[in-house]
């Protein structure tokens, strides 16, 4: 999704008095793989180990306000995991899908060194489920956050090969979170109907959350595609119950660029992202 | 080209030192010795249980006293057998029937509370009641007829199935013209709450309340919820308006015990049988660093009266099978249920 935001950046940097190919819409699609750990004291104290597939679609594109400076950028995310007790014999799925829209403000302290920061608003559904228990064998995951996010994107040329390195990170600043009081039964809270209470106020002290990306863009044909490592830290400590789900992949996506206004497609391949 | 790629790499260098590839939450070490197994397992216990203050007052329980004394029971050169050996001896001190161990070669339970009493259940018994197969209907497990005496009978082995109200409207359909209705759930050893809540739903027609649920809220032993209250609403089909009997014995545990909680104090339910096994508290389910299953309380139950439940409910008459009516093919329960129910006609 970074990667999205990479090619805007470029984009700008590229033709910073070039109107007639402004505004430009920049869409990264991905895929990523790697390894997870699923930990969530109401299903389990141990920590469960395994792997997750990840699919993440960005669209950034920069908006009329303070000469461009502003971006808008939205995303869908969405993870599947499967991991394994210490000892093998337990399983334990996650699944979670989130979105996010944010606004991010531009600097430009090097020719080709775009940074920029904003928060926006991120909600996220999903949950955790364990095969082998009982009464308890699952546990939502729900939030709504004030994410702040930090975005770096630098382009350079090998040759006349136009590369963009971009990272990005976004972490949860302030929210609402999902949290049963530590062995509250989902039979109590939706048979008997005490759902009073079982949301809980979130910031970065109880939900030190944090997602990064980090992608190289390589031209490919007419087309750009991405390559990058991506890291999903979600993780709280919550009603005395303490839960993460960490992943770590490799990723491979799709840079796609939509220009509103006219533009040459020998234009676009030359722009660096 | 090159000044300036390395100009760039000093940011990214800030940005890559800065810690944030890894988690800071994390969980606590594994220990898969006999010494660590046996550790987490009290610990478990002891941060997630929620009957230590009862089970103090009923069985002088000192729950801190345990450890040290089955952790000396531990020593080098101890098989996992014997290791379950130790835990499950270890977890009977709380008396529970809902606190169980389990392994790849055993599951341990106490079983104490309804084998040290008659059964006062007998399949062959009540195969009599109910007839042949073509006799009596089964609908979601449970077993209904019409006996010769114009009472309904309804036998009741589980809370497992999750029947639904056109099952028990149904039932109450084909037993309408009964001068009274039993329900059987001796030997139940539970299943689901909301099934019990349903077939109680039968009885009433107006929403009831019938007891409360708390929660661990903390590891600290009273770390307990304030009570949620448990209503019981009637089923949207026909519901029984005739008297009822509830038959009941030593292993009516958990959902069943709850069941039985729900009706005991409707007007027209009368409660037979022997005390109830108990189970008051809705198990969860955790595990220990050497791949154990452990099951304990957590959620403590009370009837309407705010009375615990955890060590079952006493009948309003007390009867067993007598060892004359068993060999003469009579369950005395069942009988005694007739005959209060046709007296009640």
């Amino acid at each position: 999704m970074l990667w999205g935001l990479c090619y805007a950046t470029s984009g700008r940097a590229q033709g910073e008095g070039d109107h007639a190919q402004r505004p430009l819409t920049t869409t990264h699609t991905q895929v990523g793989v790697g390894v997870s750990s699923l930990y969530h004291t109401y299903l389990s104290p141990l920590r469960y180990a395994g792997h997750h597939v990840m699919l993440h679609y960005t669209r950034q594109r920069p908006t009329r306000h303070d000469e461009e400076r502003v971006h808008w950028q939205s995303a869908w995310r969405g993870v599947v995991a499967k991991a394994e007790s210490p000892t093998q014999d337990a399983t334990s799925y996650q699944i979670g899908l989130s979105y996010a829209s944010r606004w991010l403000y531009t600097w430009q302290p090097l020719p080709a060194l775009y940074l920029r920061a904003g928060v926006g608003v991120e909600g996220h559904v999903g949950g955790q489920y364990n095969n082998r228990n009982g009464n308890n064998p699952a546990m939502a995951d729900v939030a709504l956050y004030v994410p702040l996010t930090v975005q770096a994107h630098y382009a350079w040329r090998i040759g006349r090969l136009p590369i963009g390195v971009h990272y990005q990170v976004d972490m949860p600043l302030v929210g609402a979170q999902w949290a049963p009081r530590y062995t509250q039964s989902y039979y109590e809270m939706f048979g008997l109907g005490r759902t009073r209470g079982v949301v809980a106020m979130a910031w970065v002290g109880n939900v030190p959350s944090w997602r990064q990306q980090l992608h190289l863009s390589i031209p490919l044909g007419h087309q750009r595609i991405s390559i990058g490592l991506h890291s999903d830290i979600r993780q709280h400590t919550l009603r005395g119950n303490r839960q993460h789900a960490w992943h770590h992949g490799v990723s491979i996506g799709y840079v796609r660029q939509i220009f509103t206004r006219s533009a040459k497609r020998s234009e676009q391949t030359t722009l660096v992202y | 080209m090159i000044k300036a790629v390395c100009k760039v790499w000093r940011w990214w260098l800030v940005v890559l030192l800065v810690p944030l590839w890894s988690g800071c939450i994390t969980a606590e070490a594994v220990d898969t010795s006999n010494q660590g197994v046996l550790r987490a397992l009290w610990q478990v216990v002891d941060e997630r249980y929620c009957f230590f203050a009862e089970k103090r007052d009923s069985i002088g329980l000192d729950w801190q006293a345990v450890y040290p004394r089955y952790m000396a029971h531990l020593h080098e050169g101890m098989t996992q057998e014997q290791l379950f050996e130790v835990c499950s001896a270890m977890l009977s001190e709380l008396q529970d029937g809902h606190v169980n161990l389990s392994a790849a070669h055993a599951v341990s339970s106490y079983a104490t509370w309804y084998e040290a009493y008659p059964a006062n259940y007998s399949d062959s018994l009540q195969r009599i009641y109910l007839g042949r197969t073509s006799e009596h209907r089964v609908t979601s497990g449970i077993a209904y007829r019409l006996l010769p005496s114009n009472v309904g009978y309804m036998r009741v082995p589980t809370f497992a199935h999750g029947f639904g109200e056109g099952n028990l409207s149904q039932i109450m359909q084909h037993l309408a013209s009964a001068d009274g209705l039993i329900i059987d759930v001796r030997s139940n050893s539970g299943g689901m709450l909301t099934a019990a809540q349903r077939l109680a739903g039968c009885l009433v027609n107006a929403k009831t309340y019938v007891g409360t649920m708390r929660h661990k809220t903390g590891k600290a032993h009273d770390a307990l919820s304030a009570p949620t209250p448990i209503y019981v609403e009637p089923t949207a089909g026909l519901r029984w308006q005739k008297p009822v009997v509830v038959l009941t014995n030593r292993r009516t545990y958990s959902a069943a015990n709850s069941f039985v909680a729900f009706v005991k104090d409707l007007p027209h339910v009368t409660v037979v049988g022997d005390h109830s096994g108990g189970g008051g508290g809705m198990p969860i389910t955790s595990e220990l660093p050497n791949g154990w299953g452990v099951r304990l309380s957590s959620s403590p139950m009370t009837d309407a009266q705010g009375r615990s439940i955890e060590s079952g409910i006493s009948p309003h008459v007390a009867v067993g099978i007598s060892s004359e009516d068993y060999q003469q093919g009579k369950d005395t329960m069942i009988e005694v249920a007739i005959a209060r129910l046709r007296h009640n006609k």
